[in-house]
Parts: structure tokens; sequence; C-alpha cells
């Protein structure tokens, strides 16, 4: 059956968006003429205006939205939006420019109504360049969030301002509050995020139980809560680490949990790929007793949530980790459907749990494949990148009940959809996750 | 979601979006369609004191927002030739202001221009960072 969940908050995104702009539709002021392309500047402000303060909202980490959309999903549409938002906010400048002159580009201008809209529009700007081409510009990752955050709460609070002091469809009072209604809306959820919920996470600190190296560039970080019950999530659901002196610290990660879904105060542990400063400099640095925060879980790929008689399992890289959490959660539960799982990598040294992978095989109905570019003789495996061949040898013949989960790099997830959808898998039964947003 | 349903789904929202901003701009002006007024005539040169007496407020409340005086003085002094021609071409082209209203506004400007003329000039460089342009 359709879950309607997301349908509802996709329904209520585009009636804030459209809101300010239909109220000030139905307020209009102005008893003159004005030239048409003032009104369509007009128009295209307003929507920048809401989308961008709605930004916030797709990316707070709200879990009733996690769950109803995937976090993954909520980065992308942030993405698009924060697009769409910049070039409303284009046209919106180019279509005032016949009047206005360049001078509304000049954040220094003496009046606050000008100068806000300019401070809007360079933020939005340099926020959107920093973002597209943010290896290009060779900006780390850390100066690249610092920027992300506090250009975008400029851009919104400066275009409130300037929404506010324009004397325009805001001599209206149902559009000062709508555009106070909204600001404060979006401001609130932005407030839970950066403030609220940090504090909330100071009184739950997990501690590290064990960090060691996996092989492939990869450590298992092994934690437990501290004085509390901690959380309990589905197998194949992710949280975000926190490390720092306290949770409002920047090094906040999303990380897939690997470890089998089991009571809540269970130790649950990660597994972390050597990918930049973070993964590579301070995770490597935790020792056992080292305190962190754990938020989670979120994430919707999640086989309790898919109704089959058996699933496909694609891993590609660190994208295994949700697979692992999967297998042992199904294997702890006895859960007896079969399970294959498609494992690729570069070669065997780049693989991790080979021997508890082995060990699941001969304890469940599990098939293990392992798809390595460079295998070196005798290793059993498939050779090369997974291929629709390959797929095809190794699936079961009556594969029309079962569910598809794919998690890797995004390259491989992209060519396996594709695949899968060769294979004539229709989209409804394939589920992934990504992370490599940025 | 699959990264290329949320590229269509984003693309044809914003392209709802769009035309939510057309439709506006259409209902808008169908609201405000009131036949387009006659140009307004240049009232007599006003010397500063006898400028309508309702021109600042209706330049506060029209304009005062957006540009200041001083940045309104010294645009009016870039159009030394016809400066009245100038400040009701701005006025329409904003809109506003209602025809009957340009006037007053219009010598409030002149009176205003004329008080920062007698006034001592602006350093150069004060002059080049100030160059709003109308």
């Amino acid at each position: 059956m359709l879950n309607p969940q997301p349908l509802v908050y996709a329904g209520f995104y585009v009636l804030v968006v459209l809101l300010p702009l239909h109220v000030a539709m139905v307020a209009d002021p102005f008893d003159l003429v004005r030239p048409w392309m003032v009104e369509l500047a007009v128009a295209l402000g307003f929507l920048s205006f809401a989308m961008m303060w709605m930004e916030f909202v797709l990316v707070s980490r709200l879990r009733t939205l996690s769950d109803a959309f995937g976090t993954d999903t909520l980065v992308q549409f942030h993405r698009m939006f924060g697009i769409g938002a910049a070039v409303f906010l284009i046209g919106h400048v180019l279509f005032l420019l016949p009047t206005g002159g360049l001078a509304l580009l000049n954040p220094f201008a003496p009046k606050a109504a000008a100068a806000s809209g300019a401070i809007a529009f360079w933020a939005l700007v340099i926020l959107t360049i920093s973002s597209l081409w943010r290896r290009r510009l060779r900006l780390s990752f850390d100066l690249w969030n610092r920027l992300h955050r506090w250009l975008g709460v400029l851009a919104a609070v400066a275009a409130t301002v300037h929404v506010l002091a324009v004397s325009g469809y805001s001599s209206a009072r149902s559009v000062v509050v709508v555009t106070w209604l909204l600001a404060l809306f979006a401001g609130g959820v932005l407030f839970w995020y950066a403030i609220v919920r940090p504090l909330h996470l100071w009184r739950r600190p997990w501690g590290v139980v064990e960090n060691r190296e996996l092989g492939g560039d990869v450590r298992l970080l092994t934690v437990k809560p501290e004085g509390h019950a901690g959380f309990r999530f589905e197998p194949g659901q992710f949280s975000w680490l926190i490390t720092g002196r306290t949770p409002f610290s920047r090094e906040q990660h999303p990380v897939t949990i690997a470890s089998a879904a089991s009571a809540a105060e269970a130790p649950q542990a990660y597994a972390i790929k050597r990918l930049g400063d973070w993964s590579g400099e301070v995770v490597p640095s935790l020792k056992p007793g080292d305190r962190l925060w754990v938020e989670g879980p979120y994430g919707a790929l999640s086989v309790d949530r898919l109704p089959a008689q058996g699933f496909v399992l694609i891993g590609g890289g660190i994208g295994i980790t949700p697979m692992l959490s999967i297998i042992q959660t199904l294997q702890a539960r006895g859960d007896r459907r079969p399970v294959v799982l498609f494992y690729a990598a570069n070669d065997f040294s780049r693989t991790i749990y080979r021997e508890e992978l082995a060990a699941w095989q001969r304890a469940m109905d599990l098939k293990v494949v392992y798809v390595l570019e460079q295998p070196e003789a005798g290793d059993g495996c498939e050779r090369g990148r997974l291929s629709a061949e390959i797929l095809r040898s190794h699936l079961p013949d009556a594969v029309d009940h079962f569910q598809f989960l794919v998690c890797g790099p995004n390259p491989m997830m992209d060519a396996v959809e594709h695949l899968l959808g060769e294979l004539g898998v229709p989209p409804d039964r394939i589920h992934s996750e990504r992370f490599d947003q940025v | 979601m699959r990264p290329a349903a949320v590229r269509r789904l984003s693309l044809l929202l914003m392209a709802g979006f769009a035309l939510a901003a057309v439709g506006f701009t259409l209902v808008v002006g169908h609201h405000q369609g009131t036949p387009e007024p006659a140009p307004v005539q240049a009232a007599p040169a006003a010397s500063p004191a006898v400028a309508a007496p309702d021109g600042a407020a209706l330049y506060q409340r029209r304009c005062g927002r957006c540009h200041d005086l001083p940045e309104m003085a010294r645009a009016l002094r870039r159009h030394p030739e016809d400066p009245r021609g100038w400040a009701i071409d701005f006025l329409t082209g904003h809109r506003h202001s209602a025809p009957a209203e340009n006037g007053p506004i219009v010598d409030h400007l002149i009176a205003v221009t004329a008080d920062i003329e007698a006034a001592p000039e602006p350093a150069p460089e004060d002059e080049a960072e100030d160059d709003f342009s109308l």
C-alpha cells in the first residue's frame, strides 16, 4: 500500500513555498498598474525567500522526514531546491535591473531594504558556487561546511529583512504576518537543530569500547551508551557520530551501523573507511573510554520495512556496512529467507568481514558473491565490475518477490540501478542510500 | 529515491513554482488594471520655500524605505539639464506613488537638493563611494 507520508510532506512543502506569493496576490496593496517585469521579479523573490527558509527544514535531521524519504533523498532535494532558490533570486534581480539599476547589487547601500536584498543575493550566489564547485575551488570540507551554514543563515535572515523593509507588498499586514510565520517556523526548526538537539544529546554520551583496524583502510569502532538506554535501530540504518568536546562540535559524520539490530543498550559497531581528515586522523585516535555522541537512528534503507520472500544485497567498498548489519540481524533472528550478497571491491585486500561472512553462510541461507576488479589467481570470485551477466548468473530463479538493497559509491550505484532496471527489476523494489552528496 | 527521480521531481516542482510566479504577475496585473494615467505635467518651478507641504511625508512613505534623501539629491544633481523631468521619470518608472503624488514628491526633492547644494561639497572619495545608479 502506498505510504501517504511523503506525499503529505511534499504537499506541505509546496504549500509553504507558495503561501507568501498567494497572500501577496490576495493583499495586493497597489492601486496602479506596475510593469510586469517588476511583478514577476516580486513573485520570483517571494518564491526564493520561502525556498531559502525551507532549505533548513530539509536538512535539520527531522526523523519523521528522514523516515519518509531517506536522508540521502532529503539532501538531494536540498541541493536541487537550493539551486532553484538561487535561480529564482537571480531572476528577481534581473527583472528589477531596468528600474533599480546595478545599485540593487550593492550590499553597502545606505538603506536597509536595498542593502539586505543585496546581502541575501551575494550570500546565496557564493553559497551556491561554493557547493557546486567545492572540489574545483579546492575548499576543504570543513571550510565549505562552515561557509555553507553561515551563508545560508545570512541569506535567509537578510532576505527576511528585505521582504519586510521594502515598501511593496509588505505594506500589507497579511504579507508581514506570513513572512514572520515562515521565518519563525523554519527558524524554529533551525534553532531546534542547532541548539536544542545538541543540548539533548549532551546528556546522553557514548563511550568507545573498542577501536581496531579491519584492513582495507577500514576501522571498526565499537561504542556503548553511558548512563542511558541508547536507542533501537533497524538493520541498514545509520547514525551521526559526533566527536569533539561537546555535541555542538562540527565533527558530525553519518556512519552506517555495522552490527546486528538488537537491544537498545547493546554496543553498536561502526565500520569507518579512511576517506578524509576526520576518518583518517580523528577516528584512529579514539581510545577505549573516550567520549562521543551518537545521534540516530536515521535512514530508510531497512529490510524491516520491506515485505519480501528474500533479499539481494549489493554493497560496494564501504557500502558493505549496512549489508553486514542486515545479514547479522537476519541470522540472529533465525530468519530463513534467502539472501544473496554481491560484494564489489577492487581486490580481496579491500574487503572486510570475510571470515564472518563465511561463517554466516554456514549458519543461514546466505550466498556471498565477491566481485573484484583485480582478483588474484584462486580467489574464487567474479572478475571485473558488476554486470548484468554476473547478477543473472547468481540470482535465484524466483526473485520476483525479492527486495534489492544497494549501497556503495555513487557511480557504482548508478550503474547497478541501471543494470537492475535492465534485468526487469521494478524501481519500487530497488532501495538505496547515498552518502557522497557534496 | 533514485537521484534521477529526485531531479525530475524537483525540476517539475520548480517549473510549477515558476508558473505560479507567472500566474501571480497576470493576476496582480489584472487587479491593478486601472487605465494607465496620463503623464504627469511638470509643475511650475518651485522654490524651497513653496514646496508642497506633504511632499516630505509622501517621499518617506513611497520612496524613503529604499532611497535616502542625500542619495536622491546627488542623483538629481547628476541631471542638471532637467532634474524635474528625470525625477518624474524615476517616480513613474517605480510606480510606487500615484501620479498626483509625484508633483509634491519632486518639489520636496528639489527643495532638499537646493538645501544640500547650499551646504559644503562632500569629499570626492565620499561621492565616488555612494554613486547610486538609478
